[in-house]
C-alpha cells in the first residue's frame, strides 16, 4: 500500500516536471518579451541596453539553465512573481484555489447525487420511457457548449427574470449567507448541468451491469423486495462507479471550471490563467497550470483509492 | 535418408512480467529445453504431449516465429541463423506452417485470392501471370472451386477454411510443412477428409511433415516417427510402429493407455495420475518423476538424459530405467 | 467431392453493421441532421450571391437590423448578414471538426498500433503517455498552447496574423489532445487481433513489420478506429467552439460558430438572438455527431450497451 503510494507520487512528481518544462519552454515564444515590452514603452533604451538588461535577468543563458533555476527557486517555495500584479504568484493562486475548489465541490456534491439519482431510476427499467428520457438528457447535457449554456442561464435568470446576478462574486463583506451563495447560483448550475449527463451515464451502466451480477439476481431469489435490492446491494456499486469517473475526469471538470469562471466573473484559478495568458503574464500562467494539472492528478489518486476502498474486491498493490 | 531438418539443443524461454518498466529480476518460463530431432526429406514426424508442453513453442521456433531460439536449426545442412539476411529469408520460405484455428489463422479483410497470393508478393514469386496460374492451382490441388477465389474466408466451413490454409502454406512450395494441432478445431467427420488431403500431398508432392497432435490415432495414421515431449523437454523418441507397439518412457506408455487401441481389444490400465507441475517450478531431476508410478530416489535427483536404447538405437529415451521399463 | 458447393453464403460484416445502424432511429435521425448541417454551411456562397449581399462586408449604417426579406436573419453588430456568416461559419467549425479529428485520429492510430502490437515496455511507456495527456486539465493547456506567437517559430507576420493560420494552429492543437482515446481503443484491438494466427501466418510468409501493421492489423481495426473517431468528433467541435469564443481560435473576420459569440455576451442583453444562433447549431451539431457516435458504437459491437 505504501509503496503503491509512492508510486504513484513518484508518477505525479515527473507529470508535473515534464508539464512545467515543456510550458516553460514554451513560454519563450510567447508573444511580448518583458524586455522587448520595457524597450518599447522607453524609446530612451538601446539595444545595448535591453542586451545588459537580458544578461542581468539570465535571459540569455540557454533554456534549460533557466528552467532548471526556475525549478530550484519553486522547489525552494519560490514561484517567481506576476508581471501584472507584480505580486509573488502564489498570493494570487491562493484565493483562485479556493474559489474553484468552492465551485467544483458543490458541483461535484449536487452533480453526483442527481446523477447517481438518475442514473438508478433509469437503470431499473433500462430502455424504458423514463430511461430513454434521461439518456436524451445526458447526451444533451454532453453536448452543450459550457460558455453558451452559461449565456442562455444569464439571459433568462439575470437579465430577463432579473433573479440573480449575472457575474461577479459578491460583496467583499457579505450581509448574509444568500448574499453570498446567490452568486454562486448561475456557475454552479451551470457546471452541474454541463457535467451531469455524462455521470448519469457512467450511473446508469454500471447500475444495469450491478444488476445483471449474481449476487443481485440471489437476493432477488431470495425473496428481497426490489426496491431493497436496488438501494441497498446496487447503489454502492453504482456510487463507486461515478465517483472513480468524477476523480478520473478531474481535468475535463477543471476546463468546464474555467469557462464558467470566465462567463461569471469568478476569479478561480480558470480565469486565472486565462487572464494570464491574456494580459502576457506567463509566469503566473504557467503556475496556475501546474497547480491546475496537481489538482487534476490528486483528484485520480483519490479516484483509484476511493474506488479501492469502497469495492472491496479491488486491491490496490 | 539425408536430413531435411536437424534441430539441436533448442531451447525457448518467455520472460513474465514484461510490460515492467522497472529493471530487474524477470522471472523466465523455460517453455522448451534441449529438444533434438531430425526430419528426413518426405518424413513426417510426429510431436505428441499433453496440453503446455511446449510442441507448439517448437512448431513455431522451428518456422521461425517467436524471438529467436536458443540451439541450432539446421535446413538441408546450413545453420538458419548463419544465412545472410536475404538468403535466410528465402530458406525460411522452404518452411511453412498450418495453425491450429482455421477460423483465427485466416485473414477476414482478405479474399482467397489475396490469401494465397500473399507470400508469392512477399517473396516476389513468379510474373502477375505466373501467380494467378500458381493460385489457381494450389486451389485445385486442395479439392476447392475455382470460384472460391473472390470471396472472403467466413463464406467457408471450418473444413474449406483449413484447405484455404493449407494452400496458402503450399505457395512458397515448401519442403516441410509445420501442422500444429491441424485437425482438432475441425469437426470430426471432416478430421479424416483433412488427414487424407495431408496424407495425399505428403505422397504427391515428397511433403516433410512436422505434425503436431493430440490425437494418437491421427498420429498413427499419417506419422512414420514419434516424438513425446513432456514439460518442455522430449522424453521419447522412436519410429511409430515402435513407439506405438513397446513405448519405454513410462509417460509414452500413460499417453497410450488413455486411448483405446485400435485393433486392440484390450485397454492397459496404467493412466496418468496428477496434474501437470506449474512449468514455472519445474520438479527436480526427471520432470515426470511427481507423477511416474516407478520413481525411485535416483529420479529426484538425477536428470536422465535422451539415450538410444542398447537393444532397440533407433528408439531414444529418457528415463534412467528405460532398458528395464518395456510394458 | 463434398467442398464443391459453398456453404455459409451469408452477408458482409460491413452490410449487418449497416442494418443495425440503420434500425437505431436516433442514430439515423443524427445522420441525417449532420448531413443537412454540412449542406446548410455549403449552401452559404450560392445563397450570398442569390441574396445578392455580401456578408463581410460591413456596414454600419444597417446594425441590428430585424430579418427582413434579404437578410433573412437580420444583421449584426456590425451590420452583417447573420444567417450567411452562420453558414460559412459552419464551414469553418465542421472543417476544424473533422480536420482535428482525423489528424489526431492519424497519431492515435499510430501510437496504438505499436503499443498493441509490439507490448511489452513499448506498449508500458506509449500507454503512461496516453494516460498522462488524459489526465491534463486540457483547456488551459490548450489555451497556453494557442498563445505561442507564431513568428517566434519563423513563421511571417503575415501568416501569423491571417486566418489560415488560426485555422491550423487549432486544428494542430487539438489534435495534440484529442489522440488519446482513439490510441487506447485501437491499442486494444490491436491488442486482440495480434494473438490471431493470420498475423503469425503472414510472418511465416516472410512479411515484414511495417506490412503486417498496415495490411494485415489496420484492416482489422478499421471498424474500432471508426467508432472512436465518431466518439471524438463531438469533444473537438466543442474544443474549436470554446477557444475562438475565448478569442484563441479561429480569428475574425472568419466566422466560425465559436467566435460569432466573442461579443455575444455585451449583446445578450440588446441582441439576444445574435447570441442563440451559433450556440444552438454548435449545440444540434454536437448531438448529432453523439448519436451517430453512440449508433456505430451499438451497430459495430452489439454486445457492448
Ligand atoms: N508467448 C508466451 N509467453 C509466455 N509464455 C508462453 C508463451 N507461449 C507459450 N508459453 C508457455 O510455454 C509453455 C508451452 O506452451 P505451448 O503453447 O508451446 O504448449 P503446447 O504443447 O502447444 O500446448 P497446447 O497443446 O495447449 O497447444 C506453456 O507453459 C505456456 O504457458
Ligand atoms: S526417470 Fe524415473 S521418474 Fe523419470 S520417467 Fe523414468 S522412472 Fe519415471
Ligand atoms: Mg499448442
Amino acid at each position: 500500500m505504501t509503496l503503491y503510494l509512492l508510486r504513484r507520487l513518484f508518477g505525479m512528481a515527473l507529470v508535473l516536471l515534464a508539464m512545467s518544462f515543456v510550458v516553460y519552454g514554451l513560454i519563450g515564444l510567447m508573444p511580448g518579451d518583458p524586455i522587448d515590452l520595457m524597450v518599447m514603452s522607453n524609446p530612451g533604451m538601446t539595444a545595448a541596453d535591453a542586451d545588459r538588461l537580458r544578461a542581468l535577468h539570465g535571459l540569455d543563458q540557454p533554456l534549460i539553465i533557466r528552467y532548471w533555476r526556475w525549478l530550484t527557486a519553486a522547489l525552494s517555495g519560490d514561484f517567481g512573481f506576476s508581471r501584472v500584479y507584480a505580486r509573488p504568484t502564489l498570493e494570487i493562486i491562493g484565493p483562485a484555489l479556493w474559489q474553484t475548489t468552492k465551485l467544483v465541490s458543490l458541483t461535484l456534491v449536487i452533480g453526483s447525487l442527481l446523477s447517481v439519482l438518475l442514473g438508478v431510476a433509469a437503470a431499473i427499467r433500462p430502455r424504458g420511457k423514463f430511461d430513454t428520457i434521461v439518456s436524451f438528457f445526458s447526451f444533451a447535457g454532453i453536448s452543450l457548449p459550457t460558455f453558451w449554456l452559461a449565456l442562455i442561464l444569464i439571459l433568462v435568470f439575470a437579465v430577463r427574470l432579473g433573479w440573480l446576478p449575472a457575474s461577479g462574486m459578491g460583496p467583499s463583506d457579505p450581509s448574509s449567507l444568500w448574499d453570498s451563495l446567490r452568486y454562486l447560483v448561475l456557475p454552479v448550475s451551470t457546471l452541474v448541468i454541463a457535467n451531469v449527463g455524462g455521470l448519469t451515464r457512467f450511473a446508469r451502466s454500471s447500475m444495469i451491469e450491478t444488476l445483471r451480477m449474481d449476487f443481485i439476481r440471489t437476493a432477488r431469489a431470495k425473496g428481497a423486495r426490489s426496491a431493497r435490492v436496488v438501494w441497498r446491494h446496487a447503489l454502492p456499486n453504482a456510487l463507486t462507479s461515478v465517483v472513480t469517473i468524477i476523480g478520473l475526469n478531474f481535468g475535463t471538470l477543471l476546463s468546464g471550471a474555467l469557462v464558467t469562471e470566465t462567463m461569471f466573473a469568478q476569479r478561480g484559478l480558470g480565469k486565472t490563467i486565462y487572464d494570464a495568458v491574456l494580459g502576457n503574464d506567463f509566469n503566473l500562467a504557467l503556475v496556475a497550470l501546474l497547480f491546475a494539472t496537481f489538482a487534476t492528478l490528486l483528484g485520480n489518486l483519490l479516484a483509484d483509492l476511493a474506488y479501492a476502498w469502497l469495492d472491496p474486491r479491488v486491491s490496490v498493490t | 535418408m539425408p536430413a531435411l531438418l536437424s534441430v539441436d539443443g533448442l531451447n525457448v524461454s518467455f520472460p513474465l512480467d514484461s510490460h515492467s518498466l522497472l529493471p530487474g529480476r524477470r522471472r523466465v518460463v523455460h517453455a522448451v529445453q534441449d529438444v533434438r530431432f531430425e526430419i528426413a526429406v518426405g518424413e513426417t514426424l510426429a510431436l505428441v504431449g499433453e496440453s503446455g508442453c511446449g510442441k507448439t513453442t517448437v512448431g513455431r521456433a522451428i518456422a521461425g516465429l517467436g524471438k529467436v531460439p536458443k540451439g541450432i536449426v539446421r535446413l538441408r545442412g546450413e545453420y538458419l541463423s548463419d544465412l545472410p539476411r536475404a538468403q535466410r529469408r528465402a530458406a525460411r520460405q522452404a518452411i511453412q506452417m498450418v495453425f491450429q484455428d482455421p477460423f483465427s489463422s485466416l485473414d477476414p479483410r482478405m479474399t482467397v485470392r489475396q490469401i494465397l497470393q500473399e507470400p508469392l508478393d512477399i517473396n516476389g514469386i513468379g510474373t502477375a501471370q505466373e501467380r494467378n496460374a500458381r493460385v489457381a492451382d494450389l486451389l485445385g490441388q486442395v479439392g476447392l472451386p475455382a470460384d472460391a477465389l473472390e470471396r472472403y474466408p467466413h463464406e467457408f466451413s471450418g473444413g474449406q477454411r483449413q484447405r484455404i490454409a493449407i494452400a496458402r502454406a503450399l505457395a512458397p512450395n515448401p519442403a516441410l510443412i509445420v501442422a500444429d494441432e491441424p485437425l482438432s478445431a475441425l469437426d470430426v467427420s471432416i478430421q479424416s477428409q483433412t488427414l487424407n488431403l495431408l496424407q495425399k500431398l505428403k505422397r504427391e508432392r515428397g511433403l516433410s511433415y512436422l505434425f503436431i497432435s493430440h490425437d494418437l490415432a491421427s498420429v498413427y495414421h499419417l506419422a512414420d516417427r514419434v516424438a513425446v515431449m513432456y514439460l518442455g523437454r522430449l522424453v521419447e523418441l522412436a519410429d511409430r510402429d515402435t513407439l506405438f507397439a513397446s513405448p519405454r518412457h513410462p509417460y509414452t506408455q500413460g499417453l497410450l493407455a488413455a486411448v483405446p487401441r485400435i485393433g486392440q481389444g484390450r485397454r492397459r490400465r496404467t493412466l496418468i495420475e496428477g496434474d501437470l507441475p506449474s512449468p514455472l517450478a519445474l520438479p527436480s531431476g526427471c520432470a515426470f518423476h511427481p507423477r511416474c508410478p516407478l520413481a525411485k530416489d535416483i529420479c529426484r535427483q538425477k536428470r536422465p538424459e535422451m539415450k538410444p536404447l542398447a537393444s532397440s538405437p533407433a528408439q531414444s529415451v529418457a528415463c534412467h530405467f528405460a532398458e528395464e521399463s518395456a510394458a | 467431392m463434398t467442398t464443391a458447393t459453398l456453404t455459409r453464403a451469408s452477408s458482409s460484416p460491413w452490410r449487418l453493421r449497416w442494418r443495425r445502424f440503420y434500425r437505431n432511429k436516433a442514430a439515423l435521425s443524427g445522420l441525417i441532421v449532420l448531413g443537412l448541417l454540412i449542406v446548410f454551411s455549403l449552401l452559404a456562397a450560392p445563397l450570398e450571391s442569390f441574396l445578392e449581399i455580401d456578408a463581410n462586408n460591413a456596414d454600419l449604417l444597417s446594425r441590428f437590423d430585424p430579418p427582413s426579406a434579404q437578410h433573412w436573419l437580420g444583421n449584426d453588430e456590425l451590420g452583417r448578414d447573420v444567417l450567411v456568416r452562420l453558414m460559412y461559419g459552419g464551414q469553418v467549425s465542421l472543417a476544424v471538426g473533422f480536420a482535428a479529428t482525423l489528424l489526431g485520429a492519424m497519431f492515435g492510430v499510430t501510437v496504438g498500433l505499436l503499443a498493441g502490437y509490439f507490448g511489452g515496455r513499448t506498449d508500458a511507456v506509449l500507454m503512461r503517455l496516453t494516460d498522462g495527456v488524459i489526465a491534463l486539465p486540457l483547456l488551459p493547456l490548450l489555451i497556453i498552447l494557442a498563445a505561442i506567437d507564431l513568428t517566434k517559430l519563423g513563421f511571417s507576420t503575415d501568416f501569423a496574423r491571417s486566418g489560415a493560420a488560426s485555422f491550423y494552429r487549432i486544428v494542430l492543437i487539438i489534435a495534440l489532445v484529442d489522440w488519446t482515446r482513439i490510441a487506447r481503443i485501437v491499442r486494444a484491438s490491436t491488442l486482440s487481433v495480434r494473438e490471431r494466427e493470420f498475423i503469425l501466418a503472414a510472418r511465416v510468409s516472410g512479411a515484414g513489420t511495417t506490412r503486417i501493421l498496415v495490411r494485415n492489423v489496420l484492416p482489422n481495426v478499421i471498424a474500432p478506429i471508426i467508432v472512436a473517431c465518431s466518439q471524438v468528433l463531438g469533444s473537438v467541435i466543442l474544443f474549436e467552439a470554446v477557444l475562438s469564443f475565448l478569442g484563441f481560435g479561429i480569428v475574425p473576420p472568419t466566422p466560425s460558430w465559436g467566435n460569432m459569440l466573442n461579443n455575444a455576451q455585451e449583446l445578450v442583453t440588446t441582441a439576444p438572438a445574435l447570441a442563440i444562433y451559433p450556440g444552438l447549431l454548435i449545440f444540434i451539431t454536437v448531438v448529432a455527431v453523439n448519436f451517430v457516435g453512440d449508433g456505430l458504437q451499438d451497430a459495430f459491437d452489439p454486445r457492448a450497451n
